[in-house]
């Protein structure tokens, strides 16, 4: 065929030229269908669809869209619930509706610049530790994992953010120091139970590259409880996110941010008690929304393992 | 077993020393200089440099790794520079108070979530098992200083029935300190009184703490009795006539359980990280809160204590969690269980 | 009412499941029984609701099933209505089960000893819920499968003997006290060939010394020649045919017991053994009439439209096709 090389690069390839053109579309709608037969999951999606749009299109869908900045309104101050504002405001008068729709940029910001880091470096390094297992550099991985899981995230995140100077970026990158080796553990338990299947004994003897074997054999087995668990994880890493915040590291004021939203408006309770409920609200439904979707996700990739 | 048991504490003690390093690589990676920050802008150039000396910041880093190491192996583990005691010290103090939450935290959250979990599959589809099906949904997706929150606002404030911040009332002396434990103490000097002021200051806290383990223990435990219903071990149980109850409360339990001990002992892990927030907001003067102040103050040696306290604690944790699954799991017990 | 002679009676039994997709009619109106002493054996492809009907006799189908017509006699009484204590009594002393699969159905957390003490436990015989009693019971049970060591046995968990020796465990906690009826569900298919018949002969002995009647499930003919005095063959929810055992391998009236007969293939003379063109009906919407009609070469038009009875050929012989109404 094409391919002139002698060398075999995949023996699936060889058997592939040939096979009819695969069919994406008709793929991608059965994914869908499995997905959607969890009513919560399609629950939980349209949740985070709407706090997406919120987020993204909160400059024309917010009613104070300013309010995120260093803006004052003593007139306004500490209103309950209302017609005008339908959050209430802050002590300085601004809109808190607003602000949470703006927050939730940074949070999405947190969560997939986080996840986008340690999904993919977490799970190769679980995945050459684990086709590996026995050599030393498998072993030396591993135990640094173990190192590292020692202690809760948000502890290992917090020290980070310690010596770091509070802002969004280096939050992120205390999120990744502190969340990558879960998913090498992960891919780490699924590559050493699948490298003595016989699929991957025979790709062995049929000469297959060791980087075709990782990616092409195993990693789409594994594909499966990693997407889930990153889906999960999206609400967590939030969580924590917020969390960071809450203390005073990450995101620093003006700029609205989940966790210090409720952090300062901790202080105003039980009187002014919307400046704080509304944003802690507001995380408990992200997490959740990411919650539902991960049961869907789960189903619509299991039946394709 | 006992052979694997030992590998296992190797890999534990090895976990450790790495914690150490991990912990001193951050603390001593602080842009600016940790001497100067602890005794402000007006020091004079001498009695900064005299603590820069005296907390070995001069020397090349591995040196001061192996000195702090030396130090640490015999309980010093230097000067805070926020309370100007030794960490030992101050760790002595705060230790007990967060082990009093954790402690009772824990205990509720396991024994509360196992059975919820076990009303929840036997009446599997009915309206119990409905609601706590829901309950234990939020009970995951919110995060503890959420709970603490709204319980602050709840039960402080709202229903003005219990403390919101310290550990006893002003009005209460504390009690002759033998494990350093309020509640305990109390009740070891007889002083019942002073058990339920030390007991009230620590609900509050406690259930925002256990509230998001015992969530997801119940769900696990009723995922679990659930799937195992439907073995065909408990379908031959049933066609010997053995009670449904009989069979709920031990056969289907005990396999049940094992999975969930092994989670159940990293949520009580979490309960510690979730604590640094919930002891700032409830004001409790404990462990996580002087931890988190460290953090927040970059006072290095106190951030060192307290990681280092965490990690054996997870430690000690994750060696009571492979005993409790070896202790319930034949298998393991006998055929030193599943690979690594 | 029914002939107390009959340890089973099961008349006209229907069940169906209820599932997301919708309800799925398994069983369509079975017939059987089985005397006091009697050794019955079903034969039938995977699917045709052999274990269905076996588990509505001890009331253990799942939650989702439903029996909307159909009675289940045991020694005379109507087993769909019986009271919780009655079906307690029914599964503790009237009848037994063994499972297919030896290392799913033994608990892996417990002991040999704690189940089979528990399985006795619940017999209400005499002594029963003493802990000497219960040892005793077990241990002649354990040695009567030829067990070696029922001590060191009882002590041990299941994953710590083999495949054969799990089932015979089994076979002795089924026997171990007296019982009615016992129902052996495929009992060799997981085990290796080399102990099947080990394991049948062990479970055909104790049977026939404790005077009991037997159902065994397989899908094998031979299984069921060696172990059986009748049998009857199942197809996708009815019993089709039914005769004692030497009469059924004389001659069969049934065309799927005839078709089964050929898929065997024999030593002496035969030639190449046939498969069964046509697959199994769809339970969701299963064919009007005769559910074999569909693959049948002798089907006529009658069998699409009506459903065939037991006719009965003499000799205890009874085949469910129009071909033999009014008799041979």
């Amino acid at each position: 065929m094409k391919n002139e090389k002698n060398t075999i690069k995949s023996p699936q390839s060889a058997a592939r030229t040939g096979a009819p053109k695969r069919d994406y579309w008709d793929e991608a709608k059965k994914l869908w269908y499995k997905f959607s037969l969890n009513r919560m999951s399609v629950v939980g999606l349209c949740i985070i669809i709407v706090i997406l749009i919120l987020a993204i299109f909160q400059p024309v869908i917010a009613p104070y869209p300013d309010h995120i900045g260093a803006v004052v309104d003593f007139e306004n101050a500490s209103k309950a619930p209302c017609a005008d504002y339908w959050m209430g405001t802050d002590t300085v008068g601004r809109d808190i509706m607003s602000r949470i729709f703006y927050a939730f940029r940074s949070a999405f910001t947190m969560g997939l610049g986080v996840l986008a880091a340690t999904v993919p470096i977490g799970s190769i390094l679980g995945l050459v530790a684990g086709y590996w297992r026995g050599k030393w550099f498998s072993t030396l991985i591993m135990r640094v994992t173990d190192v590292f899981l020692a202690l809760p995230p948000i502890i290992l995140a917090l020290c980070v953010c310690a010596v770091l100077r509070p802002t969004l970026l280096n939050s992120l990158l205390a999120m990744c120091f502190a969340w990558w080796p879960w998913y090498t553990r992960l891919t780490y338990s699924m590559a050493t139970s699948l490298r003595n299947e016989m699929y991957i004994k025979s790709a062995e003897l049929l000469g297959a590259s060791k980087a075709h074997i990782l990616f092409r054999e195993i990693l789409p087995n594994c594909t499966g409880s990693i997407l889930t668990k990153a889906t999960l994880d999206m609400g967590w890493v939030i969580l924590n996110g917020a969390t960071l915040s809450f203390v005073g590291l990450g995101e620093q004021p003006p700029a609205p941010a989940l966790g210090t939203m409720v952090s300062d408006g901790a202080k105003y309770l039980p009187t002014q008690w919307w400046i704080s409920i509304f944003p802690a609200l507001a995380i408990m439904l992200i997490v959740l929304g990411f919650n539902l979707m991960g049961d869907g996700v789960k189903d619509m990739l299991s039946g394709k393992e | 077993m006992a052979f694997k048991l030992l590998k296992k504490i190797g890999v534990y003690i090895f976990v450790l020393i790495g914690l150490s390093i991990l912990v001193f690589l951050i603390a001593r990676v602080i842009p600016g200089d940790p001497a100067r920050q602890a005794l402000g802008p007006h020091a004079s150039e001498e009695t900064v440099q005299a603590l820069r000396e005296r907390m070995n910041l001069d020397k090349p880093l591995p040196l001061q790794y192996v000195l702090w190491l030396k130090d640490a192996v015999q309980l010093d583990l230097g000067e805070s520079l926020l309370t100007r005691r030794s960490v030992v010290a101050d760790i002595r103090q705060y230790l007990p108070a967060t082990l009093e939450i954790v402690l009772l935290s824990s205990l509720c959250m396991v024994a509360g979530g196992i059975l919820l979990g076990v009303l929840s599959a036997k009446y599997t589809g009915k309206w119990l098992d409905g609601i706590i099906r829901v309950l234990s949904y939020l009970g995951i997706v919110s995060p503890a200083f959420v709970w603490g929150v709204l319980f602050m606002l709840l039960f402080g404030y709202l229903i003005p029935i219990l403390p919101t911040t310290g550990r006893i009332d002003q009005s209460v002396a504390a009690p002759a300190a033998i494990t350093g434990m309020y509640t305990l103490d109390f009740l070891l000097a007889g002083n019942v009184a002073g058990w339920w002021d030390a007991f009230r200051h620590l609900i509050l806290p406690g259930i925002a703490l256990m509230l998001g383990g015992m969530a997801q223990a119940a769900r696990l435990t009723r995922g679990n009795m659930v799937e195992n219903s439907m073995k065909d071990y408990i379908l031959a149980e049933r066609a010997y006539g053995v009670p449904e109850n009989r069979i709920l409360r031990k056969y289907l339990l005990k396999p049940s359980l094992i999975p969930t001990i092994t989670v159940m002992a990293m949520d009580i892990s979490s309960i510690f990280g979730n604590a640094f927030l919930v002891e700032n907001l409830f004001n409790y003067p404990g462990l996580s809160r002087y931890g988190l102040s460290a953090m927040l103050n970059k006072d290095i040696n106190a951030i060192s204590g307290v990681v280092m306290v965490l990690g054996i604690t997870f430690i000690i944790l994750n060696i009571l969690s492979d005993l409790i699954v070896a202790w319930l799991d034949p298998r393991v017990r006998l055929m030193g269980g599943s690979e690594d | 009412m029914s002939d107390t002679n009959r340890a089973v009676d099961i008349r006209n039994l229907f069940v169906e499941y209820k599932t997301y997709a919708g309800m799925v009619k398994v069983l369509n109106g079975v017939n059987f029984n089985v005397d006091a002493g009697e050794k019955v054996a079903i034969v039938g492809e995977t699917g045709c609701g052999k274990t269905t009907t076996v588990k509505s006799i001890l009331r253990i189908l799942s939650s989702n099933s439903r029996i909307p017509k159909g009675e289940i006699f045991f020694r005379g009484k109507d087993v769909l209505k019986m009271k919780d204590g009655e079906v307690k009594q029914l599964r503790g002393a009237g009848l037994s089960m063994i499972f297919q699969d030896p290392t799913m159905s033994l608990n892996p957390v417990f002991t040999i000893g704690e189940q089979m003490f528990e399985a006795i436990r619940n017999s209400g015989q005499e002594g029963c819920t003493r802990k000497d009693v219960q040892q005793e019971l077990a241990v002649k049970a354990l040695k009567e499968t030829s067990m070696p060591d029922p001590e060191r046995i009882l002590l041990s968990y299941p994953f710590q003997l083999s495949g054969g020796m799990r089932q015979r465990v089994c076979i002795a906690m089924s026997l171990a006290t007296p019982r009615d009826v016992v129902i052996a569900d495929e009992p060799t298919t997981n085990l290796d060939v080399t102990i099947q018949d080990q394991v049948l002969k062990i479970l055909k002995d104790r049977v026939e010394s404790k005077n009991s009647s037997l159902i065994l499930i397989t899908h094998s003919l031979g299984v069921a020649r060696e172990t059986s005095d009748r049998i009857y063959v199942m197809y996708a929810g009815n019993m089709v045919e039914t005769a004692p055992t030497a009469e059924l391998f004389k001659r069969q009236l049934h065309p799927y017991t005839q078709a089964l007969m050929r898929c065997i293939p024999r030593l002496s003379g035969g030639g190449v053994a046939e498969g069964i063109p046509g697959r199994i009906p769809n339970y969701l919407d299963p064919p009007k009439g005769c559910r074999f009609a569909p693959r049948c070469p002798r089907a006529v038009k009658r069998c699409h439209e009506e459903k065939p009875e037991f006719y009965d050929a003499g000799s205890g012989h009874q085949a469910a096709c129009f071909h033999c109404e009014g008799g041979l």
